[in-house]
């Protein structure tokens, strides 16, 4: 109780009487340092109660003494003369009135997050309140009965040291930032913040050309791209940015490489000094991967198939329909101003009808499937080339030890490709059908591959290969699957028209119907499907979303979606009963008409 | 090589967009389209087909039934049966009815893809009437292992 008591005693002399633990009969007796005044006692003696402490008054000449009542509260304990008092006990003033209460310390705790990209550590204050517990002050009464009350305790400011040094102890490094330091040690309810930042790099870029004298935003827009005539200025070059590295929180150099480089400039313009000039007049194509003009044919009026087959390496506009027979097939873009009925589209990028498809196929996106298919071949081929190359580097070695083959060096890569690496062996013959493609034959960079295979490794002029040539494939193929990477990088072309009926159509990119709707029709696409109104019979596929304004018939017409995504959607605002929806095998058949159909949680809008 | 190829469905719609479907592959010829079995059979008894795609469920008729009588009296046939359900029982019950494939609508390129190299498979093994598989066309991944496994046997 002693050691107790002397604690309470320090505790006092820094807190305050507030919290004081010392009866007042046992500071006035001299042990302790203030002195409260004697209450006046009127008849017997007298109690007065205080935040922690009791001031016992003897009566004067004979009367009764006074009276505390004592709550068995394990919050208090209060002893006389060291003894515990708990009930009813009668006091004087020559007593030792000991008063403890147990308190509850209010507590803040530091933790540090450091982010993924480890370029901010974030530093998280946990508060505790604590809570303080009083004696409710009453008297100079007779009687009093004790009674303990609770008030909120928070922590005093931490001292900015404390996270200091817990960022040292976690190895970051940096200059903090000391207005939130400071602020988290002020914090009185759990607080987040920054205090350390490292220096994220600066990607860097390559030479690149960017456009000039048109629109700013028309690079990357679907739709009608601006018409050029020859002669003008498309874009200019850019100088390299190089790209300069950072720092982490923890001290760590960051390095970053510097983006792309120049776009291929395909034939329908060409660099002079540094500028993009149109060499022939048409409609420009401009992305992070190509530029070129791309020629456009105008037809005006109807097209039958008395007109026979257009095939046209550009952009394809008809201004009026296109009719029983008729066949457009466009390296570009198809735009018909007016139906397509019973006839067939073909484009390599989008189709824009502005009205009915009816017993027609419709073929968008043509060049994208084409750039994802040779994208994976080169992917397939580098990885074998890999394989290839060390194996070859090693029979290389083995040769050179041999002096009868010396002589035979140069046919060593052909004989292993043909024995042993028959998948890129069949990879590079594939590459040669490239060549009937408008854009992969046009392409330099494309271009520059293949006609590296056909000059060096193709089956049938394999016969001297070096080990420069073979180091110099992996360059230019390591060239041409970024390239095609890029170039898929570009907006998915979309096929547009205003209904569809006793049709086929697919496109890579969107579907978008938006007149009274699909009938009786076979739409698959790789984005998104939009038909603002019926699809009633036929089937719907799409890759990611499907939004449909009604599907089915209120007679039950058969009618089905899919959407293979997972995370895929589908939305109909009507769906009539004798209908199937599927979202990835997820599938559900409807046999009455339901609102507001909503499968899947994507957020993407078409 | 191509293929003759006869179309039952009770909806016409889908009827024309599974014509539309398969004739978007060169070797294929839709020859005719039904929307019951009793028309379908009697034509095909005429010219009989290399690929049959029969709905399941055509008003009171069950294509089950027709399935049947086609591997039994036109051996040969490569049998399709095509339905809106596609859960397990149903892909069981075409197996039992003897059918070679199971496609499940909507029916999409990569579907009739599959088909067509599971009829060239059994083509080239010189037993074009014996597979018992019912893949389908529930979810592209699924479909193909279960095709793939099931043309193994």
């Amino acid at each position: 109780m002693n050691r107790l008591l002397g604690s309470v005693k320090r505790w006092l002399a820094s807190e305050g009487d507030s919290s004081s633990g010392v009866a007042e009969a046992e500071i006035t007796s001299g042990v302790g340092g203030s002195v409260h005044p004697q209450p006046e006692t009127v008849g017997g003696g007298t109690v007065r109660v205080g935040r922690s402490f009791i001031v016992v008054g003897n009566p004067p000449g004979g009367g009764a003494l006074a009276v505390c009542v004592v709550p068995d509260d394990s919050r208090l304990t209060v002893t006389i003369d060291g003894r515990r008092a708990v009930g009813r006990v009668a006091l004087t003033s020559d007593q030792e009135i000991v008063v403890s209460l147990v308190h509850e310390s209010p507590a803040r705790r530091f933790a540090v997050e450091v982010a993924e990209d480890r370029f901010e550590a974030s530093v998280r204050v946990t508060v505790r309140p604590g809570v303080r517990r009083v004696l409710e002050e009453a008297g100079p009464v007779h009687e009093a009965v004790l009674r303990v009350l609770e008030e909120p305790w928070l922590p005093e400011e931490a001292p900015a040291s404390e996270v200091l040094d817990l960022l040292t102890t976690r190895g970051l490094k940096g200059r903090p930032d000391l207005r939130a330091v400071a602020a988290l040690c002020r914090a009185q309810v759990e607080t987040s913040m920054v205090v350390l930042r490292g220096r994220r790099p600066t990607h860097g870029r390559g030479e690149r050309y960017r456009p000039c004298g048109l629109a700013a935003d028309w690079a990357e827009q679907p739709g009608e791209a601006p018409w050029v005539a020859q002669g003008a200025l498309v874009g200019q070059l850019e100088s390299a940015v190089p790209a300069v590295p950072g720092i982490d929180v923890t001290g760590q150099e960051v390095r970053v490489f510097e983006d792309g480089g120049r776009q291929a400039l395909l034939r329908g313009v060409r660099d002079a000094g540094g500028s993009v000039v149109a060499v022939r007049s048409g409609r420009i194509l401009f992305t992070r991967a190509r530029i070129d003009v791309v020629p456009e044919l105008v037809l005006e009026g109807d097209l039958t198939s008395r007109d026979g087959q257009v095939i046209f390496d550009g952009d394809v506009a008809v201004r009026g329909s296109l009719q029983e027979g008729a066949l457009v097939k466009a390296s570009g873009r198809v735009v018909v101003s007016g139906d397509v009925l019973e006839a067939t589209v073909e484009a390599g990028r989008a189709v824009e009808i502005a009205g009915a498809v009816l017993r027609a196929n419709i073929h968008g996106g043509l060049a994208r499937a084409l750039y994802t298919r040779a994208h994976v071949l080169v992917i397939e081929m580098r990885e074998d080339w890999e394989r290839f190359r060390g194996e070859y580097s090693q029979l290389l070695e083995h040769a050179d030890a041999r002096p009868d083959l010396s002589d035979k060096t140069h046919l060593l890569a052909g004989i292993l490709l043909s024995r042993r690496y028959r998948r890129l062996d069949d990879c590079l013959a594939a590459t040669m059908t490239w060549e009937d493609s408008y854009y992969l034959r046009h392409d330099p960079c494309i271009n520059e591959f293949t006609q590296q295979i056909r000059s060096k490794w193709h089956r049938d002029v394999r016969q001297g290969i070096l080990p420069d040539d073979v180091d110099q494939f992996g360059v230019v193929a390591a060239r041409a699957e970024e390239h095609l990477r890029l170039l898929l990088t570009e907006p998915m072309p979309p096929v547009s028209a205003h209904s569809i009926s006793s049709s086929q159509v697919d496109a890579t990119g969107d579907i978008v119907v938006h007149g009274v709707g699909v009938f009786s029709s076979h739409l698959e696409s790789g984005r998104d499907i939009l038909v603002e109104g019926v699809v009633r019979g036929g089937f719907v596929l799409a890759e990611r979303v499907a939004r449909i304004g009604e599907l089915g018939s209120p007679v039950g017409v058969e009618s089905s979606v899919r959407v293979n995504s997972p995370d895929g959607l589908i939305r109909i605002a009507v769906r009539h009963g004798n209908t199937l929806v599927d979202l990835a095998g997820r599938r559900s058949r409807s046999t009455s008409t339901e609102h507001n159909v909503k499968w899947g949680e994507r957020s993407h809008v078409v | 090589m191509s293929y003759r190829v006869y179309l039952v469905d009770d909806a016409h719609e889908t009827l024309e967009a599974l014509r539309l479907q398969y004739e978007i592959h060169p070797e294929i010829d839709v020859y005719g389209m039904a929307d019951d079995s009793d028309t379908a059979w009697e034509a095909m008894s005429v010219r009989r087909p290399d690929i049959v795609s029969i709905d399941i469920e055509m008003g009171s008729a069950s294509g089950f039934d027709l399935c049947a009588r086609v591997v039994r009296e036109m051996p040969g046939v490569f049998v399709v049966m095509c339905s809106v359900d596609a859960d397990d029982e149903r892909r069981r019950q075409a197996m039992r009815a003897g059918a070679h494939w199971f496609l499940a609508k909507p029916v999409g390129y990569g579907d009739i893809r599959q088909l067509l190299e599971a009829v060239r498979k059994s083509r080239s093994s010189g037993d074009g009437h014996a597979v018992d598989g019912t893949g389908g066309a529930g979810g592209p991944g699924r479909d193909q292992e279960a095709n793939d496994g099931l043309w193994d046997l």
